[in-house]
């Protein structure tokens, strides 16, 4: 060793010309866990190098330890926790939060078919109201006039509006 | 007092185990955004409350896909949601910030020497210096930190500090007389982490 007392200055322009040499360049910060994994000593090796190298180069990081040792010792300093009300609207998240997935595939596959039943309940019964209505409407016109059988008459005229599109539902099943 | 949490019973959707995780847990949420508000430029309460209910809607927003990334080996929950909650923090308190352009980068080098330094800074490679050697001279130098308060932030003892300390100067010393002798200038070579030179 050449100098065992070196001036503090020295010491200070040292670094200064390291750090002008490297200048700091933004690189990603590490994940929540592995800064975690550093500050509860739990990171060893190339890991705790890597982390303390880009705490030497990035001050949000720098921040954000400084900023969890002050909070972990006031959290441990306080008794007092988070007001109630605070932890009943953390509680309600869970009845606002999704359905897992298997559950909601299980009940989406229900709504399914709930949906096309009931479509085809409805389907069904205007078809049944269809036919009632347009049965009377049929006697009521053509009975008096000609005198035909209310079925044939029936179908024929059927027959027509189905090619409208009107009855195209009723007449698969006429058929 | 400890709970044992079930956090994969948190992350199936339980509801009892979610209730126990938030008894548990709000009040360290609570003081960490309350810590880091106040580290800032402080906040009103609702606010803060504000932020504790973004912390815990993060956790478990997208089927928890922020809860699923903890792991207990690695780090305590108590840690870990820490940093979770100081980030949403700082998250909403930059969200509200008036963007402004800042004069210099964060972590120039004219935090650390005059702008003549960088200028007439010789070939130092970086990886002359371990990541803690840098991290200790970053404190003690730029940030003006004790050896107590460095040994603190690291989670070391102070001795380890001034160990780091005199072996990253000594590197440098090394190093700048070589390259003004005109030697190699990566004549020191690279370190190990710890300040231990590589075979």
């Amino acid at each position: 060793m050449t100098n065992d007392h070196p001036h503090p200055d020295d010491e200070r322009r040292l670094w200064a010309q390291f750090a002008a040499a490297n200048p700091a360049a933004r690189a990603a910060c590490p994940p929540a866990i592995e800064l975690a994994a550093w500050i509860d000593g739990r990171a060893a090796g190339p890991q705790q190098d890597a982390i303390e190298g880009h705490l030497a180069g990035c001050a949000e990081c720098r921040d954000a330890v400084g900023g969890i040792r002050l909070a972990r010792e006031a959290v441990a300093g306080s008794l007092a926790g988070a007001p109630d009300r605070v932890k009943e609207a953390a509680r309600m998240l869970v009845g606002a939060r999704p359905e897992p997935r298997e559950r909601r595939l299980y009940l989406a596959g229900w709504q399914t078919i709930g949906r096309w039943s009931m479509a085809a309940a409805a389907s069904v019964a205007i078809c049944v109201v269809g036919y009632r209505v347009g049965g009377s409407w049929l006697a009521y016109d053509h009975a008096g006039a000609d005198e035909v059988v209310l079925g044939e008459m029936s179908f024929g005229l059927l027959g027509e509006l189905s090619e409208t599109g009107l009855v195209v539902a009723l007449e698969g099943d006429l058929r | 007092m400890t709970m044992e949490i079930d956090l994969d019973a948190c992350i199936r959707g339980d509801k009892q185990a979610w209730d126990a995780f938030v008894e548990r847990w709000a009040g360290v949420i609570h003081a960490a955004v309350q810590r880091a508000f106040h580290g800032g430029r402080g906040a009103a309460r609702a606010e803060i409350e504000d932020t504790v209910q973004d912390v815990f809607l993060r956790l478990i927003k997208d089927e928890c896909r922020l809860l699923r990334t903890y792991d207990a080996r690695r780090a305590s929950l108590a840690t870990w949601l820490t940093l979770v909650a100081r980030s949403t923090a700082i998250d909403r308190l930059r969200r509200k910030r008036v963007p402004t352009i800042p004069l210099e980068p964060h972590d120039a080098p004219a935090a650390s020497g005059s702008r003549e330094d960088a200028r007439d800074a010789p070939e130092i490679p970086l990886h002359l210096l371990s990541g803690r050697q840098r991290l200790v001279l970053r404190l003690l130098f730029d940030e003006q930190r004790s050896v107590a308060e460095a040994a603190v932030f690291i989670g070391v003892d102070q001795q380890t500090i001034r160990s780091t300390k005199h072996k990253a100067l000594s590197r440098l010393r090394k190093q700048l007389s070589t390259a003004a002798d005109g030697g190699d200038a990566d004549a020191a070579g690279p370190v190990e982490p710890h300040g231990e030179r590589q075979s």
